[in-house]
């Protein structure tokens, strides 16, 4: 039985290890990382029913993904989840319908209307997050090309940077937040 | 959140992943064993308030459950009498559980904490912390382990892997 007060204190790495044998742990992130998963595909679908479909594939897919997930020990599992909502939005596009195929692995049923797939959802997708990059300063951009597009550990990301590791991590974490709010953003 | 009323909500959502992560989990392991799918049936037909008085658990099964089901319990070697009310077991144990559930202080917090209980290799019902150490429990098996809502009817008979975490 899930200790909650535990896993509400628990790290997201840590957590998606765990889900490894408990749901429970897997449930934790769902209710820390939904709302704002949620609400970058609702941004991008303006369409209720589908952003909710998408939102279940891309936390089913992570499930059944979660073995491979590689903790750079950022504190959050946010940008990987949000990677695999881009995947789920730009295959779902690509087919034409809502891509499902991890929920129907978990026959995981859900009661929403029919959709309409509009190519629009990926307008500017790739801007967004050039442009959330090109927001940061020039620090926290090279720290976050270094650590996440070229995947280097913290150790030589700041001999390249001349900081010490600690700053290195410290500058990731910063911008890979900074980046998340940009976009979570809802368009009202 | 604004949701259309026919749309599930995300907590919904949740519910639904939750239970098929759950079930995930549990595909392709083996099937409950059959004498303990038995046995949780009948308790389910004698009903909660005698299933320890049938005889279908003894105490020493139900001490060996609790490690089974819940790995705080690893090393503890809990000894478990039958109440007074013939429908739970006190279980105490010799060493504290793994230290995983804490107060804001890091001491612990067992009081009123609920852990799996497995026999067989099934869920088959559950404990309740007694005190913040977590030396004393009161385990329910079956039907009267759902009604105490340590577990939920579903997870009742699901075959488990190896002790839990959490």
């Amino acid at each position: 039985m899930a200790a909650t007060s535990r896993l509400d204190a628990t790290r997201d790495a840590d957590l998606l290890r765990e889900s490894k044998q408990s749901s429970a742990a897997f449930r934790v992130l769902y209710d820390r990382h939904a709302e704002r998963i949620h609400g970058f595909l609702l941004r991008r679908t303006r369409e209720p029913g589908a952003a909710v479909e998408l939102t279940a594939e891309t936390f089913a897919q992570a499930w059944l993904s979660r073995d491979r997930y590689t903790d750079h020990d950022e504190g959050t599992i946010a940008p990987w989840l949000f990677g695999i909502a881009r995947h789920v939005l730009a295959a779902s596009v690509r087919r034409q319908a809502l891509e499902r195929s991890a929920r129907d692995r978990l026959q995981l049923e859900l009661d929403t209307g029919a959709t309409t797939i509009d190519p629009s959802w990926l307008d500017g997708l790739d801007d967004d997050l050039t442009a959330a990059l090109a927001e940061l300063p020039d620090g926290q951009r090279r720290a976050i090309e270094l650590r996440v597009v070229a995947d280097q550990a913290y150790v030589d990301v700041a001999r390249r940077l001349d900081i010490t590791p600690e700053a290195a991590r410290v500058r990731v974490h910063r911008g890979l937040s900074a980046i998340r709010r940009r976009l979570t953003q809802t368009s009202q | 959140m604004n949701q259309a009323p026919h749309e599930p909500t995300l907590q919904e959502v949740g519910d639904a992943l939750a239970a098929a992560t759950n079930r995930d989990l549990h595909r392709g392991r083996h099937r409950p064993v059959r004498r303990i799918a038995l046995a949780l049936a009948g308790l389910a037909v004698i009903g909660a308030g005698t299933a320890a008085a049938a005889g279908l658990f003894g105490p020493k099964q139900v001490a060996a459950g609790m490690p089974a089901g819940t790995a705080i319990f690893g090393q503890t070697d809990p000894t478990c009498v039958l109440n007074p009310d013939d429908s739970s077991y006190r279980c105490t144990l010799s060493k504290p559980p793994a230290n995983e559930v804490t107060d804001a202080n890091g001491n612990p917090a067992y009081l009123g904490t609920k852990e799996v209980l497995a026999i067989d290799g099934v869920v088959a019902g559950g404990c309740i912390g007694l005190d913040a150490a977590g030396m004393t429990w009161d385990c329910y098996v079956g039907q009267a382990a759902v009604d105490h809502e340590i577990i939920g009817p579903d997870f009742l008979g699901e075959p488990v892997l190896g002790p839990g975490h959490g």
